[in-house]
Formats: C-alpha cells, structure tokens, sequence
C-alpha cells in the first residue's frame, strides 16, 4: 500500500506544479491514477482540455443550459426519447460498485435526471451527433467522476469528440470497419486462436468498444484503470487493443466454454457452431471479470500490459483492415475537435450516397435481369409456336383454314415483336 | 417447463433458433430472463448489439431433447443493419411490443415486413409470433388502449402465427408462450443423438464454412 500512497503524493504534486508533460508521460502503474480525487482533476488535462478551452466550454455549457431551460427534449434533440429510455436503466451494477465519493446520500432519481441533461447537453453540444446505446454508460462515469455537472460535461465533450466520433455518425458503419481490426490483430499474435475468432463477424467486441468498456466490465474501479491507461497513453487506439489483448488473455477459457457447450449439445452442425462462437465471444468478458472476481485489478492491469505490447508489435497501420478506416475516424485522426467530427459526418454521408447507388444499380441489375428472362421465355414461346405452325402447314389443307392460320401467325408474330 | 430428475438419456434432440426483435425497451430481454432464471428486474441494462441463450428442454419424459438458442437484440435503429445476423438461421421470430405504447407497435410492424421481405428472398419459413408485453400495466377490466389497430394488423397479416399478451414482470404467459413453440415443433426437425458422436466432437480449428466472416450486412 505504501507504494499507493507515494504515487498518489507524487501525481497531487505534479497536479499542483501543474506539470503537464511530466503527467503525460507518467509510468504507468497497477494502480493507474490511483483514486477518483486525482482522476477528477488529471482527466481533463489529458484530455486536452486547456485553460483556453476550459473557458470555451464553460461558455457553452451555460448557454446550453439555457436552452435546456426553456425548451422540452423532444425539441432540444431528436435522440431524447431513446436517452430517456437508457437512462432509466443505467444505474446498476457501475454504479453500485463505485467508490462514489461525492454523490453519496444522493438519490438515484437525482442522478438519473443529471445523466439525462448531461447526454443531452453535450449531444447538443456537438452538431450531427447522434445517439447510440452504450453511450450512456460512458456518461455514467462521466457523471460519477466529477463534482459538478459542468466539469462532466467538459469531460464527455471532449471524451465524445476524441475517443468517440466514429460511434456518433447516423449510422453504423464507421464502428463495424474498426471492429475488423480485432481479428486482424489476434491473426499476427496466435494464428490458431485467429481461427475461431474469424468465424463470427466481429460484432461480438461492439458493446466493449462502443462503451469503452463500461458495459462489458462491471466494476468501476477496473473501468476506472482501464481509462487510466487509455488518457496517460493520450491513444484512441488503445481500446481496440485492450480488446485484443482481452482475448488473448482470457483465450484458455474461451476455447473450454466452447468446448463444453459444443461437447454437451450432441451432434454439431457448423451454423450452430457460429452462433456458440459469437455468443461466447460476447460474454467472455463480463464472466471473467465479474463484480465477484478476486483480484480482477491485477488482471486488468496484466491485460494492459498486455495491450501495450500488442501495439508495439503489430502497429494498426501495418493491417489489411486499416485501409478500410474513414480517414476522419479517431484511430486515423488523433485531434478532437468539432472540424474533424464535421468531417467524419461528411466522410460518412458519402460513403452513404454510394451504398444507396450500389442499391439502385443491383436493383436496375436484377431488373434487367428479370426482363431478359421474360425476354428468353417470349423467344422461346415464338420458337416452339413457329414450329408447331410450320408444321401444320405443311400438312395438306384439310379444313381449309389454312389462310386464317397464316393470318393469325402473322398477327402474331407482329404483336410479339412489338411487345418485345 | 421445469427440469425434473429424469432418469433416461434422451434418444432425440432438436436445436431450435428464436431471434426476438421489437422496439427499444419493450422488454425483450426481460422476457428471456424470466424464462432462463424466472426474475425480473426492474433496472434490466440495455442490449447492446445482441445477447444468446440457450436453454435445454426434455420433453416426452426425456426420450426428446429441446435446445433453444435464443438471440436477444438491440432495439435501437441503428443497430437494426446487424439484427439479419441474428435471424437469419432463426425458426421463429418473437415480435415484442409494449402494450402502452403505441409507437412500440409500429416499430413491430416494420420488423415484421422486414421478415416477410427476408422469407421471400430466402425461400425459407420462420415463424412469426406476435407478442404485446407490459400486460400488467393495463388496468383491470379494460383493454389495451390500441386493441382495434393490433386486431385488425393480425387479420391482414395471416403470417403471424400466434398473438400474446404478456408480462415478464408479473410472470403472466411466458411459460406459454415458450410451450406453444415447443408444442409445434416439427417432429421431422428432431434428429437422433448418436452416442459414439457425440463426445469429441469439438475440433477448435472448425472446419470453415460458408458463413463469411467479414461480410456485414451494413
């Protein structure tokens, strides 16, 4: 504990000097930034957010405040319903394991009404942002950490705008192309386990990155040092690699849940085998580090570690995946600020026009395709009557309707092409 | 439903796919945790992306195996462009909408065209089974406030099997609704167990199939 308590003295003191560089490239440590009074002040230092931009956005909380003031949500930002909805079910076990320190004796209906204004201030705060689940838990921690709602929100703004960007586009494209890295990464580390990770589309890591964790880990303490290392590094990579590093931590058990579950099912069939493969990918993280898990600080910060040497020796820029990163994205494009968000929107709009011309040319495709079957059926149609005409007249006139039926086939014939 | 001690080993099993689709918040997950664990609870955290279980159900005093995997979705838009992931091995569809709110059911409208549109291109048969939630809200002696627009979207939409209205939170039909699927299982679905198989049957190098991992619906 000793040891605690000289980091702890050592990171106030930096904190007082206001030694930025020192902070920044402060060793990291199993205890990362050892308690929330330091986090709360570190936090948004790392984060960039200087005495400059301190006074911007003290400026633009209260103007939004106003705002918020005067009109109802639904006028104030078209998410709030979904925010209402996530709100309301946000205060479990993240909360219930933190620490916690100035909300004590306050009610979670308090909370709830705070986190609500708190997600809406800053969607607000950041135009052509939108809303997606998970988002509020990351505003949960940023609401716990800090003693007043206007410091939370110069936290997640900043938060939003550099770790989170990708996540806030109208759609959901920008998170799935980053998500593909995983695999890529786990193939240059362990080819093997690279083999049943790439069955399943890795949707299974979505939650974890989308919520930078919170979702997945239910402790607090753990998320806490997990977004320690996160800001110390100053690197929206790292959460694709604590991902990464997660699953090779935990590969052992992994590979045992499918075993069990493949061995006591009875007889495989392969498209069974996928879902198993994606459901125990999505759980393994809360099962292993649980509320109830001994020790789970250790594991985390050997999971860090863990992260650290993945970066070093398989850098995101040498994956085949990277190329299909939005130039504008986080992991691209370090700088948070409202320029850049603007051009990820932009960046992802057109990706959008082009899928919808993808869609209209398939359709145009299969259109075609289908008049050319028409087509072949009609040909054939006037083939096989040709046939069965010339036949006939071929035959010697008996009932004397052979003019009619020359008539008729001419008629015919002319109508066909026609309608051809 | 519940597992008795049961003392033959089955001879036949079936593994049958439910994907459960509908609005955000409606309680489709709460559902699922009332059948798996028979709880509710109140503070139930959003699904993000999707969740599995499955769950083992003897029937015909064991000599028939039941597996039920079951995908949870999200209910949020956006996710929607992954939720084809989900059903497209499904068998049956739960629709989940909550019985005061209306919107809710709109949204379990568009999932059930969504369904009809895939059951088309695919040529396949999923069963559709409606389900209004949050029947405990409703009052005593009185009705959903909506009713006439539910009855007559089923009478135009001959593809819904079956209609519930439920309430994971007071544990009203969920065991039916669970053993209305069961019952009508197909009995050709049931395949049976063969002992020498069904050890070592895991190889982790899983021989690779169709299902291409990096293609995404979105």
């Amino acid at each position: 504990m000793t040891i605690g308590i000289d980091v702890r003295n050592e990171l106030l003191m930096i904190l007082d000097a206001n030694d930025i560089v020192r902070l920044k490239n402060y060793p990291y440590n199993d205890q990362g930034l050892v308690n929330d009074e330091i986090r709360e002040r570190a936090w948004p230092i790392l984060l960039g957010i200087n005495r400059f931009l301190d006074s911007y956005l003290n400026e633009l909380y209260k103007q939004n405040v106003i705002d918020w003031m005067q009109l109802d949500p639904y006028t104030f930002h078209k998410d709030a319903d979904q925010v209402q909805k996530d709100v309301d079910r946000s205060f479990n076990t993240l909360y219930n394991t933190s620490s916690c320190y100035h909300d004590k004796g306050k009610s979670v209906e308090d909370l709830k009404k705070r986190l609500f204004k708190l997600i809406m201030l800053v969607l607000k705060a950041i135009p052509q942002s939108n809303y997606y689940q998970g988002y509020h838990d990351v505003a949960l921690m940023a609401l716990l950490h800090f003693s007043d709602d206007c410091s939370s929100f110069k936290f997640l703004y900043m938060l939003t705008l550099k770790y989170l960007r990708d996540h806030m586009m109208s759609g959901i494209h920008p998170t799935i192309v980053q998500l593909n890295l995983i695999p890529d990464i786990i193939k240059q580390i362990d080819f093997q386990f690279y083999l049943t990770v790439q069955r399943v589309n890795p949707i299974y890591a979505l939650s974890s990155i989308i919520s930078l964790f919170t979702h997945e880990i239910e402790n607090y303490q753990d998320v806490s040092i997990i977004w320690d290392s996160i800001f110390l590094n100053d690197d929206p990579q790292l959460p694709i690699y604590l991902y990464a590093a997660l699953l090779i931590y935990y590969k052992e058990d992994i590979i045992m849940d499918l075993t069990e579950i493949c061995d006591s099912s009875g007889e495989i069939n392969f498209d069974f085998d996928v879902d198993i493969v994606h459901s125990v990918l999505s759980k393994f993280i809360k099962k292993n580090l649980s509320i109830n898990s001994i020790d789970s600080k250790h594991e985390v910060y050997k999971i860090i570690q863990l992260s650290f040497n993945l970066r070093k020796s398989v850098p995101m820029s040498s994956l085949k995946s990277f190329k299909h990163i939005y130039k504008n994205s986080f992991l691209k494009c370090t700088s948070g600020s409202l320029t850049v968000f603007q051009s990820l929107a932009d960046e992802y709009h057109r990706y959008e026009m082009k899928q919808l011309r993808k869609k209209k040319h398939g359709a145009l495709i299969k259109r075609n395709k289908n008049n050319m079957i028409s087509l072949l059926k009609i040909s054939a149609g006037v083939g096989i009557l040709g046939i069965i005409l010339h036949v006939t007249f071929k035959q010697p006139t008996r009932f004397g309707i052979e003019s009619n039926f020359a008539k008729a086939y001419i008629n015919l014939y002319q109508s066909i092409r026609e309608y051809i | 439903m519940s597992q008795q001690s049961l003392p033959n080993k089955p001879l036949r099993s079936v593994e049958y796919k439910i994907v459960l689709l509908g609005e955000s918040s409606v309680g489709k997950s709460s559902i699922l945790e009332r059948l798996q664990n028979n709880t509710f609870n109140e503070d139930k955290s959003s699904t993000i992306g999707a969740a599995f279980i499955s769950k083992k159900i003897p029937i015909n005093e064991n000599k028939d195996l039941i597996n039920l995997q079951i995908w949870d979705t999200a209910g949020q838009e956006r996710f929607h462009n992954l939720t084809p992931l989900y059903y497209r091995n499904a068998n049956c569809a739960i629709i989940v909408f909550d019985l005061i709110n209306l919107d809710s059911f709109k949204k379990a409208e568009y999932w059930i065209d969504q369904l009809n549109n895939y059951i088309e291109e695919q040529l396949i048969g999923i069963e559709i089974i409606l389900v209004g939630n949050k029947c405990d809200l409703i009052n005593e002696g009185e009705e959903c406030s909506y009713i006439n627009i539910i009855n007559e979207f089923i009478s135009n939409h001959k593809e819904i099997k079956r209609y519930l209205q439920t309430s994971a939170k007071e544990n009203i039909n969920i065991s039916k609704l669970f053993q209305d699927i069961i019952d009508n299982i197909d009995d050709e679905m049931f395949h049976p167990i063969e002992e020498e198989n069904s050890k070592n049957l895991i190889d982790l190098k899983f021989k690779k199939n169709s299902y291409n991992s990096t293609s995404c619906q979105c």
